[in-house]
């Protein structure tokens, strides 16, 4: 797959006087793990929240696969492909794993109450659930379909995220911090479960503090300090840039040999 | 003329009523979170209470407006403890049920208590009038306006220039907080309810002469109150006295002028369209609507 | 108990609603009537605020809408309460949405105020616009449902009425419960920007919801009017919202079993407390507070029918 999926044209974000964001532009290109990374606070997860709806802009443009999806509402990006997961994860308490899963396929099912009554949609519903079946197996959640969300361990309450991301066979997943919370043993099962979501040919942007991670499973890094980005290449490239080191080590740092 | 500045006088003075049952909501509001739907039948106690001094136990009109108040004071503490402190933490809307509960049972209280006879309280200046102008001002609408103004300028003063009431601001912004710093939480959590109690039996006592008391009385008082606050600013002190004052008149002045009946529609209509174009009212902070 | 068993209880329990005239006298039967019709208002009700967490006041006022609007369909104009009752919840819904789309913008207490604000404009509108709606008077003569020489007209023939829509009613809302509908209203209420993230259309959902809650009200208004043959505006007040969510909540909310069995409770126990003379209606108060206090859940969750939903929520 190739081109770009994602272009992020000098995008702004203000919270009154606070520039979050500023003017920050990315080409993401399909089919890759494009990870952007900086120090805390630098404006990352705020950066998602603008992509994906959430917040307004305060300036520049969004657009995804030739759509031009700057503020457009959450549910309308959403639908459109373009899905996320959120820092410390999102869930819905009151509902079993297997129905968190299934309300990210709602725009997949007709809209109307009527249908919901008449049970127009069973055939596809049928469908919805085996393939969220099928992704509860895939992320190691198989038996725990019917649990309610809340009794799960953190680490696969931030799986069923993931699963109702994909259910909707999205092109473009944003994860906010994935890694977070979670032991080296599930990193590790995290990072197989992102490399084979790239061979099937779904684009990733994963925002990241893991630094082990991020460097064996992107193909491109962006590094964001303080609202801009400062940096943008190849993770071998990204590991040796003085501008990097300084931004999350502070000046005056040497960079030990390695 | 004469008749528009009469009516000035008593919107101000329905109003000053309305303002003081909305603080006693705001205060609650804003200390303990509750959502107090048995205001109106406090306010309907402190009526009674005020007449049952001094009609039916003889005492001279100042020593028995402030034992109703006392009562009232009292009663407040009763509220704390069989309303707020059970349900404490529990969702809003449970609380809100559970102030209505006891909304009921003082009503029937209240009902058994002074049977369902509606009667006059006698105001302390009875139907005096004083002529500003040319204008037969009623005596008793200037004593209710200027005893809850006193009451508003007190209560300014205690929350705002006193340790306490420092205290009790700690405690409406961050409970936790407050109680890190050692802040007796449940201590300004009662004195909130007293206040509350204070202020209602204040508004039943002043808007008994303007009116019928009956055991009723307290819900349509309670109501505009609600408009008051919404108008003035959910969490605000001055858009409760604004809001009440312009509640006042505009009932008053619209009754007069545009029609009797629709005169309540009158203020709710306006408090609708405040919450629809500017639901942080006159004074309120703005509301974020997004994340 | 497990949702299955849940079922089957509640659809034993329907069946043997069925017999139930034979053997309650006539005031009884009022009663229960009152209590059904009440229970399609309070299953609307948890749609709007069981499921996505709408505060609404505004239940009466809807109530009063679909009994108003079928009132003056088959007085005033002499429509078939066969065509009025449906002409009166499908006008419900469409008032509903009409005021919810600008109003569920709101949140919170201020959502609660806005449909406050109604359901107190509706009951003044109805009190003064006497030509239309009868003022304090109200509307009589309402007739009742016939079928061609054979009229429900009184509460025994009109309780198999209510069973009847009672019974379809809450099929509906299993039905919508189960459905990808149902699931995004309990997602809102549990956290509407993740919602909105998953592709749920917010603002339609609670749209949706609050036109839900509506349209049971209608239709709960509708049979009430052709039952007492009387509609009169302070059927309809604030007071009587309040009395909705009072069920809803001690019932169990996010429940439809928990809906009906709360509108039984709460209309029946006055009744039954009558005897205790002029303080039964204390010792109501003060005993659904004490419910309150003591079953968070609501009464339902006294059999073990909680929903796995309320249990998560942690109320």
């Amino acid at each position: 797959m190739n081109g770009t999926i994602l272009t992020i044209d000098s995008l702004s974000k203000n919270f009154g006087g606070v520039r979050a964001v500023q003017s920050v532009s990315l080409a993401i290109p399909a089919g890759r793990i494009f990870s952007v990374i900086g120090p805390n606070g630098a404006g990352k997860t705020t950066l998602i929240n603008v992509l994906t709806g959430i917040l307004a802009s305060s300036g520049g443009k969004v657009r995804f696969e030739d759509r031009d999806i700057t503020d457009a509402p959450a549910h309308v990006v959403a639908s459109a492909g373009m899905v996320r997961t959120f820092q410390n994860g999102r869930l819905f308490p009151r509902l079993t794993v297997m129905e968190n899963v299934l309300v990210g396929a709602h725009h997949l099912l007709p809209q109307s109450v009527w249908s919901a009554i008449a049970g127009g949609a069973a055939a596809r519903m049928v469908e919805i659930r085996r393939r969220a079946g099928e992704l509860l197996a895939i992320l190691g959640l198989a038996g725990d379909a019917d649990r309610l969300v809340g009794a799960l361990p953190y680490g696969r309450q931030r799986m069923v995220e993931i699963a109702r991301a994909l259910v909707s066979k999205p092109k473009l997943l944003l994860l906010d911090e994935p890694a977070a919370g979670l032991n080296s043993g599930e990193v590790e099962r995290l990072r197989g479960i992102l490399e084979s979501l790239r061979t099937q040919g779904l684009t990733l942007v994963l925002v990241e503090h893991n630094m082990g991670l991020v460097m064996r499973v992107a193909d491109r890094i962006a590094v964001i300090s303080f609202g801009e980005k400062i940096a943008e290449g190849s993770p071998a490239e990204i590991r040796a840039d003085p501008k990097v080191l300084e931004a999350y080590l502070g000046h005056g740092y040497r960079h030990a040999e390695g | 003329m004469q008749q528009f500045v009469q009516l000035i006088v008593s919107g101000l003075a329905v109003g000053s009523v309305y303002a003081l049952v909305g603080l006693a909501f705001i205060m609650v509001n804003e200390a303990t979170g509750v959502v107090n739907f048995a205001t109106g039948q406090m306010v309907a106690i402190g009526c009674f209470l005020g007449v049952t001094t001094s009609l039916q136990m003889g005492l001279p009109l100042g020593p028995a407006y402030v034992l109703a108040l006392a009562a009232m004071a009292f009663f407040g503490v009763v509220f704390y403890a069989v309303v707020f402190r059970p349900l404490q933490d529990r969702p809003v809307v449970t609380v809100i049920i559970g102030t209505v509960m006891i909304g009921i049972v003082i009503q029937n209280a209240a009902l058994m208590t002074w049977g369902s006879v509606p009667f006059r309280p006698r105001s302390p200046f009875g139907r005096q009038v004083i002529d500003v102008f040319g204008a037969a001002l009623s005596a008793h609408a200037l004593f209710v306006i200027v005893v809850a103004f006193l009451m508003i300028a007190l209560l300014y003063l205690f929350i705002y220039r006193t340790a306490v009431g420092a205290r009790m601001r700690a405690v409406a912004q961050d409970r936790d907080a407050a109680r890190l710093m050692g802040i007796g939480v449940d201590r300004m959590f009662v004195l909130t309810w007293i206040i509350a109690g204070l202020l209602t039996g204040a508004a039943g006592i002043l808007v008994g002469p303007m009116w019928f008391a009956d055991v009723n009385m307290g819900d349509p008082i309670a109501l505009k109150a609600f408009a008051a606050i919404i108008i003035g600013g959910f969490s605000s002190v001055p858009g409760a006295i604004v809001g009440g004052i312009l509640v006042g008149l505009a009932e008053m002045l619209g009754a007069a002028y545009i029609s009797s009946a629709y005169k309540d529609g009158l203020v709710f209509l306006v408090m609708i369209l405040f919450l629809l174009v500017r639901p942080q009212g006159i004074f309120g902070e703005r509301i974020g609507q997004r994340a | 108990m497990k949702p299955r068993t849940a079922l089957l209880a509640a659809c034993a329990v329907f069946l043997a609603a069925l017999v139930l005239p034979a053997f309650i006298s006539g005031y009884g039967i009022r009663i229960l009537n009152l209590a059904l019709i009440s229970a399609i208002a309070v299953i609307g009700l948890n749609f709007a605020f069981g499921y996505a967490g709408l505060i609404t006041l505004a239940q009466a006022g809807f109530v009063g809408c679909g009994a108003y609007i079928t009132a003056i369909l088959s007085t005033t104009f002499g429509l078939s309460p066969w065509l009025s009752i449906p002409a009166a919840v499908i006008g419900t819904g469409f008032i509903a949405v009409v005021i919810g789309l600008p109003m569920l913008r709101l949140k919170g207490h201020y959502l609660a105020l806005a449909t406050l604000g109604f359901n107190v404009s509706f009951v003044i509108v109805a009190t003064n616009w006497k030509s239309m709606m009868g003022g304090t008077d109200g509307i009589s003569g309402i007739p009742p449902l016939a079928l061609p020489g054979w009229a429900f007209a009184t509460d025994h023939r009109y309780y198999y009425v209510i069973w009847a829509v009672l019974a379809a009613a809450t099929w509906c809302a299993w039905r919508i419960r189960n459905s990808h509908i149902g699931l995004a209203m309990i997602a809102v209420r549990d956290d509407e920007i993740a919602t909105g993230a998953a592709s749920v259309g917010v603002t339609r959902i609670k749209v949706q919801a609050f036109a839900l809650s509506a349209v049971y009200a209608g239709l709960s208004g509708a049979l009430f009017a052709h039952m007492a043959n009387f509609v009169a505006p302070d059927d309809f007040n604030l007071g009587h919202s309040i009395i909705y969510l009072a069920m809803l909540i001690i019932g169990g909310e996010g429940s439809i079993l928990g809906s009906i069995a709360g509108a039984v409770i709460v209309t029946f126990m006055p009744e039954l407390m009558r005897d205790l003379g002029t303080a039964y209606m204390i010792v109501f108060g003060a005993l659904m507070l004490l419910i309150l206090i003591f079953l968070p859940k609501g009464l339902l969750s006294l059999t073990g029918i909680v929903g796995r939903r309320l249990k998560a929520s942690g109320r």
